[in-house]
């Protein structure tokens, strides 16, 4: 007997044509995730369309669990005992698999199926011995076990296939989503706030690889703003098979000349049209075809239709919004499970706050910002802040810059 | 790039002799001082030397002088400790609205054990108010808590006059004093100025972090926050920190010794720096400016049309590193020193406020180049910011 899990991948199986692709992705992921693990290595077993890990000891579990809840594109995670097609094995397997289960007794239902066709027991012939084995071990010990055979609360699994015999029931829910790598390559707009790092994990969940792009104005802003969005992006990276990108632009220029010659009420209006236009110099570069942002509509001045509209017209990138519909309580309840709030929190300049205008044009008007954008030097001023800019890897353990 | 370190009132660099002894005590003399063997014997006697060097110092016995973790755990002995113990007498307190963290939360915290405490109030330049003493103490003061030279301004607290001011009222009024910043830049005899409890922190000495120590006078005393072994005479118990502690000795020896030389130095590199800063307009003293109301150590400048964080970092682009009296951080009043809110500066003023504080290992040169560093730097940012004077 060996216990394993059992990875089910929901929306996958309706790919079609692209359904190996999108496995071979998650399994390699899968592979990834339990080689950072810590734990001992051991290879993923894919045999008949199914995704088996294997388990070395029992006390594995709560770390597997862990580990493999952040591996997007698995929908459950069944924990899995592995017997002998005899059907006395099978019944000692069932009876420990119901007890771990519902260790309290309860009402639960026996399913089975055979793929082995020469097994001697027909299907519901199997559930029947593995019921009845059941009912007899238990009855005389005071916790009890009783059939449900309507809309059964919990279902003990047998399945009979040709090279072993496995028993199941219950499951823990995966992270779903679609495996990374699968969705292509963007940037994420990170800040530091609490919106931009669920943001990107909204991003990761639909497979979409990120590379995260953050804006530092120092002296304006502190360097431990910059190593707070550093932190938030180790995080992160534990969602994206351990690594996430994070370029720093530098942008003390364009904000002091953004202040110097544009009217105060459009400050933020300028300067958040420059932070998309770098944004999408950045996600040109690394083949990435859209820019992800937290902005959710009506939260800050900035985030009006009328100041999207003025700012999202210097590209013609998609700009994905995960956010736009969520309400500030529910992004801070995301971030709380995601385990970034506390990090978000910190009290540290970000670049947005220290040039804040005291009255920000809440309904920008677009001809009247780009005549302001007139007198500067876009260009040279973008040039200079990707130049004088900084990238680092964040991975669990830690950053390096590269 | 060099580096000019002009924060000393935050901390200080360990000299060579003094780190040389605690390493020595760590590698080679590293018996318990509790032992019963020669090995242990040794280590007790550097403790017991340093105890002497210190007491001699302050004019006070050596059994008088406990060894602590530094000002913090020193203060948070002598507030704590004597509101509980005099806590039948009354259960009211006194501090300066200056005082250091480590006062101040304790005597909040106080609060939530149905304890009192008033704030004696500071004039514009950061000295208590004497006159107003009297009338604070109420017929249920037990305690009077005073630094004697304020950390964020260098104001010296007119310690024996307050004692008298105490005396006039009732003699048997308690008074602590925080020496963090004076002692060893000071001649300092507790029994002259009255004082019954005195703390001191090593790392503002150029001894390490995580040393220091409070004086009690004899026949006070202080119930202990660390129960345990019975070491330091049953009021601190805890395996001393011996390598701590005779760096500590050392330390505050050399201070004594060098006391007046390291003055001489440090008000050179004081008036050379500010010599400097006559090339820029728009700034002021925070802080006493008459002689000897002030510890030349401590600097305390409010430059017009700046914001001090973003003035720090800038400075800290060209190797001088110093402290600031705000964190742009946060535009809320809780971030604002304490310090200066009392001695009611506007808020403009402490956002543009900075702090240098020098030792006696600051050079001239270094003055000159730091005062050189801050002519070149906040003219531009003053016009970045807009904000004019």
């Amino acid at each position: 007997m060996s216990q394993l899990l059992m990875i089910k991948y929901g929306e996958l199986g309706l790919k079609g044509k692209n359904k190996n692709l999108f496995i071979n992705r998650l399994v390699q992921n899968i592979q990834q995730a339990l080689n950072a693990s810590g734990l001992p290595t051991r290879q993923v077993q894919t045999t008949r369309g199914r995704i088996m890990v294997p388990v070395l000891e029992e006390a594995e579990l709560p770390a597997l669990r862990e580990h493999l809840g952040r591996v997007f594109g698995i929908y459950a995670i069944c924990p899995v005992q592995r017997t002998t097609k005899e059907l006395p094995a099978i019944q000692r397997t069932a009876l420990r698999v119901l007890q771990e289960s519902l260790p309290n007794g309860g009402e639960f239902k026996v399913e089975s199926r055979r793929s082995d066709k020469s097994f001697p027991l027909l299907s519901p012939q199997i559930s029947q011995a593995v019921a009845g084995y059941i009912f007899d071990q238990t009855s005389a010990n005071g916790v009890l076990y009783r059939a449900q055979m309507r809309h059964p609360e919990h279902i003990l699994q047998v399945e009979v296939r040709d090279e072993a015999a496995y028993v199941y029931c219950g499951s823990w829910p995966g992270a779903k989503g679609m495996p990374v790598g699968t969705g292509g390559r963007a940037v994420v707009m990170l800040s530091g706030g609490i919106d931009s790092p669920v943001a990107a994990w909204l991003a990761m969940k639909r497979g979409v690889t990120v590379e995260a792009v953050h804006f530092e104005s120092f002296p304006f802003t502190s360097e431990r703003a910059q190593e707070k969005v550093l932190d938030l992006a180790r995080e992160l990276a534990r969602w994206q098979n351990g690594q996430l990108k994070v370029h720093c632009i530098h942008f003390t220029e364009i904000q002091k000349a953004i202040h110097a010659a544009c009217p105060e009420e459009y400050g933020i209006t300028i300067m958040r049209r420059f932070m998309f236009r770098l944004a999408e110099r950045v996600a040109r570069s690394s083949a990435g075809l859209a820019i992800y942002t937290g902005e959710s509509v009506g939260q800050v001045a900035s985030q009006t239709l009328e100041s999207m509209y003025v700012i999202n017209e210097v590209t013609k990138m998609p700009v994905l919004r995960p956010l736009v519909g969520f309400d500030k309580e529910e992004i801070m309840a995301r971030a709380k499970q995601l385990g970034t709030y506390e990090t978000s929190i910190r009290p540290y300049e970000d670049c947005c706050t220290v040039f804040l205008p005291a009255h920000p044009k809440i309904k920008p008007r677009l001809a009247e910002a780009q005549a302001m954008e007139e007198k500067l030097p876009i260009k040279q001023l973008m040039d200079e802040a990707l130049a004088a800019s900084k990238t680092w890897l964040a991975t669990p353990k830690g950053v390096e810059e590269i | 790039m060099q580096e000019i370190y002009f924060d000393n009132a935050a901390t200080t660099q360990v000299l060579p002799e003094v780190a040389d002894l605690a390493l020595h005590m760590m590698r080679e003399e590293y018996g318990n001082p509790s032992a019963l063997y020669q090995k242990g014997l040794r280590a007790e006697r550097c403790v017991k030397q340093a105890r002497e060097q210190i007491a001699a110092q302050i004019g006070a016995k050596p059994q008088e002088i406990i060894f602590t973790s530094g000002g913090t755990e020193s203060n948070n002995m002598a507030v704590r400790g004597v509101m509980h113990n005099r806590a039948k007498r009354g259960r009211h307190l006194i501090i300066s609205s200056v005082e250091h963290q480590s006062v101040m939360q304790t005597a909040r915290a106080l609060l939530e054990e149905d304890f009192d405490f008033d704030l004696l109030p500071v004039n514009g330049q950061g000295v208590i108010n004497l006159a107003a003493v009297p009338k604070m103490i109420r017929p249920d003061t037990v305690l009077v808590s005073v630094m004697l030279v304020n950390n964020e301004v260098g104001a010296l607290q007119p310690i024996a006059e307050l004692r008298q001011a105490m005396n006039s009222v009732r003699a048997n009024l308690l008074l602590h004093v925080d020496a963090v910043q004076g002692f060893g830049k000071m001649p300092l005899d507790v029994h002259q100025l009255g004082i019954d409890f005195l703390s001191v922190s090593g790392h503002k000495l150029h001894a390490p972090k995580g040393t220091g120590f409070l004086y009690v006078r004899q026949g006070l005393r202080v119930p202990p926050l660390l129960t345990g072994g019975g070491q330091e005479g049953g009021w601190r118990s805890g395996t001393e920190n011996v390598p701590g502690i005779c760096a500590l000795g050392l330390a505050a020896q050399l201070a004594g010794e060098q006391m007046q030389a390291r003055r001489e130095q440090i008000e050179k590199v004081r008036q050379t720096f500010l010599q400097g800063l006559q090339n820029l307009d728009g700034w002021e003293i925070n802080g006493p400016t008459a002689e000897a109301a002030y510890l030349p150590n401590i600097l305390n400048i409010y430059f017009a049309g700046v914001k001090s964080e973003i003035l720090l970092h800038l400075l800290e682009t060209e190797g001088l590193l110093v402290a600031a009296g705000s964190a742009c951080a946060n535009n809320h009043k809780d971030s604002l020193s304490h310090v200066l809110r009392a001695m009611q500066l506007r808020r403009a003023q402490i956002e543009g406020s900075l702090r240098f504080s020098f030792s006696h290992l600051n050079t001239t040169e270094e003055a000159e180049r730091a005062a050189q560093i801050i002519c070149q730097q906040v003219p531009p940012l003053r016009e970045t910011l807009h904000l004019g004077r």
